[in-house]
């Protein structure tokens, strides 16, 4: 078996068990690379019918180039998009587009719509913390993580508790940043034109207009990517304001129930 | 290139974090960002780099000294790419332990050359035998602390191999003297053990093969779900577990006893002839099956597969049960009642007796129909592997 082809397989297994076990699933779509190919992956795991609608949270900031990859990629994949709109304003990370306002945004959606499953397009090698998630994480009302006391997941197995509000699921947690790309090469799936380089700039870690900041590179297309991230020497998110801070806050905000 | 799952394994504070943080260092698998951060943290603490902060990302892990829940980390190899597990070696934490060297091919079990054997010791060794890990390194870490000396490693070897002898455990291991902290025999070899002529665990992990013979093995294939297309068309939906599937196979399902002829596979990517262990697939078979929902197992008709009863298990529990409990295997679940035939105290391996309220398939394999979950409202309080 090839290394993507088992990468995919856990990931198909797991998206799966989700629809087994959970009645009322929904998955967020950024429009990014990572939320795409977990929407790639569940049309393959679903025989090329994604059974549960997406949420893209839209704080009217977004690049204009997401609102039409957006259009674009529902239509030709036939997708159930929910757009719940998030306001801007101040918050606790000082980051004023997106942060605890799309979590309120989010939230007012999932206790309306009664999603009782919520996938998450988290990867272990993005930050620190997320190295910490499980696949299968309970989340309560607030969305707080309980991270010092997480549900055992043994082999297969996970745990289902009532207290839970709902459960994030994460199908992609043990791929890499570069994974992401090989397998968006393998499969000729679309991505969001901002990751190209456009004047020797180029975006690897996609928020909105004010928290995205762009890498210097000259990568302008899949390929080139591939070999910009195979000699990298920084991470991902090193260019998200979130996570410039220390180590500590992310943690903090996750625990608080950030995305 | 091959993945490889590797748990670590030991006694608090012998050194599992900061051995992976070693090996992520020095095999360059670890961004400069990363460092730089890990470099600034243990700076606030007033302590010098602390390798194990690669690791151990949680605030509380890093002003405490230890881990709390695992982490998994890519380190690159020439010959795999290791995804290695850390897990807490504190007793309290061992649902967490657990949830990680669960998905372990292989193990390291750390020993502090200063400390010498403890009691986690012991128990990470019985659980790694109970997992039945396919390979096991042993390592005798904090070489730098007993002066490089060869007779105090060859003194902590002897107390795991005469620990070993009483489990009956597994022929032949390795044991490798390191220092994790200044990176002696990890992935380079030490200048400071003349005496040892062995190889670095570097080397050792390289010379690993994953065993993968789940192919050669009888068709299971637990159905997982099933999809009814818009045109009324049934997909059923599952891993096969081991065994190989073909098209125009007969197959049966157990506990139904339906039989069926498998009109078409579809993987993940495109319609196939043929699947192997590993893949999750979907299978139109020749006529409509009311009765093949999630928790059926396919095999083939001239298989001996049949639902079971009662069952015996090694199994570990995480905190006292009830005699009255829901156990899973694979995709099935049934309520039962439980009787210890060797009792042990939580966290230990007991010997039970499951007797299920809905019979099903459980044997014994390394694969999900041979381990199951015992559950209370819902949460895993325990889990065995049948014998
Ligand atoms: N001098 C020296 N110190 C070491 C060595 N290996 C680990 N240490 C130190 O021992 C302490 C404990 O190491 P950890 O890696 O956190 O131990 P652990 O096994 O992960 O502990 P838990 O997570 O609590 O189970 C840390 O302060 C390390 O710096 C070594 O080889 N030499
Ligand atoms: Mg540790």
């Amino acid at each position: 078996m090839s290394d993507l082809k088992e990468l995919e397989e856990k990931s198909i297994f797991t998206i799966r068990e989700a629809q087994a076990r959970f009645k009322n699933l929904a998955a967020l779509w950024s429009t990014g690379k990572d939320s795409t190919v977990l929407v790639a992956l569940a049309r393959k795991a679903f025989f090329g019918r994604v059974p549960f609608p997406l949420i893209h949270i839209d704080n009217g900031i977004d690049f204009p180039e997401t609102y039409e990859f957006r259009e674009r990629l529902s239509k030709e994949w036939g997708l159930e998009v929910l757009v719940p709109k998030s306001i801007i304003k101040d918050d606790l990370s000082g980051v004023r587009c997106c942060g605890s306002n799309k979590t309120d945004a989010l939230k007012r959606l999932m206790e309306e719509r009664h999603f009782d499953g919520l996938f998450v397009s988290i990867r272990r090698d993005e930050h620190g913390i997320r190295g910490k998630e499980r696949y299968f994480s309970p989340r309560d009302k607030e969305f707080k993580w309980d991270y010092k006391n997480q549900a055992p997941e043994i082999w297969d197995y996970i745990s289902q508790t009532d207290d839970a509000s709902h459960i994030r699921i994460h199908p992609l947690l043990h791929w890499t940043e570069l994974d992401m790309w090989l397998y968006i090469k393998q499969e000729g799936i679309p991505v969001n034109p901002l990751y190209f380089a456009h004047n020797g700039m180029r975006y690897r870690s996609l928020g909105c207009t004010q928290c995205t900041v762009g890498i210097e590179s000259q990568a302008s297309t899949v390929d080139e990517i591939i070999e910009e991230l195979k000699t990298t020497t920084t991470s991902e998110r090193a260019g998200r304001m979130q996570d410039k801070e220390q180590e500590n806050v992310m943690q903090r905000l996750r625990a608080l129930g950030y995305m | 290139m091959k993945r490889l799952a590797i748990t670590l394994l030991g006694h608090k504070d012998h050194g599992k974090s900061t051995l992976i943080g070693r090996l992520l260092f020095d095999t360059k698998s670890v961004m400069e960002d990363r460092v730089e951060e890990v470099m600034k943290h243990s700076k606030i603490l007033g302590r010098p780099f602390e390798y194990a902060f690669l690791l151990d990302s949680f605030e509380e892990e890093r002003r405490d000294g230890m881990t709390i829940d695992v982490i998994h980390a890519q380190v690159k190899g020439k010959k795999h790419l290791y995804d290695c597990i850390d897990v807490p070696g504190h007793r309290e934490l061992l649902k967490n332990m657990l949830s990680g060297a669960s998905h372990a091919d292989a193990g390291i079990l750390i020993v502090s050359a200063k400390e010498g054997l403890e009691e986690q010791t012991g128990h990470h060794l019985r659980l790694a035998h109970w997992l039945g890990l396919d390979s096991l390194m042993i390592v005798v870490n904090k070489m730098d602390l007993v002066g490089y000396s060869q007779q105090m490693f060859e003194t902590v070897v002897k107390e795991v191999e005469s620990l070993r002898k009483t489990f009956f455990l597994l022929p032949k291991v390795e044991y490798i003297p390191i220092s994790a902290y200044e990176g002696d025999n990890v992935v380079n070899r030490s200048q400071n053990m003349g005496w040892y002529s062995g190889r670095t665990l570097f080397e050792q992990l390289e010379l690993l093969e994953r065993q993968n013979h789940l192919s050669e093995l009888s068709l299971r294939l637990p159905v997982q779900d099933v999809y009814e297309k818009t045109t009324g068309e049934k997909i059923i939906a599952g891993r096969i577990e081991s065994g190989k599937i073909h098209v125009g196979q007969q197959v049966l399902f157990v506990p139904s006893r339906e039989k069926a002829m498998v009109m078409s596979i579809l993987t993940t990517n495109e319609c196939k002839t043929s699947a192997v262990a590993g893949e999750n697939i979907g299978m139109i078979i020749d006529r409509d099956l009311p009765s093949i929902k999630r928790g059926e197992i396919c095999c083939t008709p001239e298989d001996s597969l049949n639902v079971r009863k009662e069952i015996t298990a090694h199994a570990i529990l995480l905190e006292d049960i009830p005699q009255q409990l829901v156990v899973e295997c694979g995709p099935s679940e049934t309520e039962c009642v439980v009787e210890a035939v060797v009792p042990a105290s939580i966290g230990e391996v007991s010997t039970l007796r499951f007797r299920f309220k809905n019979p099903m398939i459980v044997e014994r394999a390394k694969t999900s129909l041979g381990r199951l979950a015992i559950k209370k409202q819902g949460k895993i309080v325990g889990v065995a592997v049948a014998v």
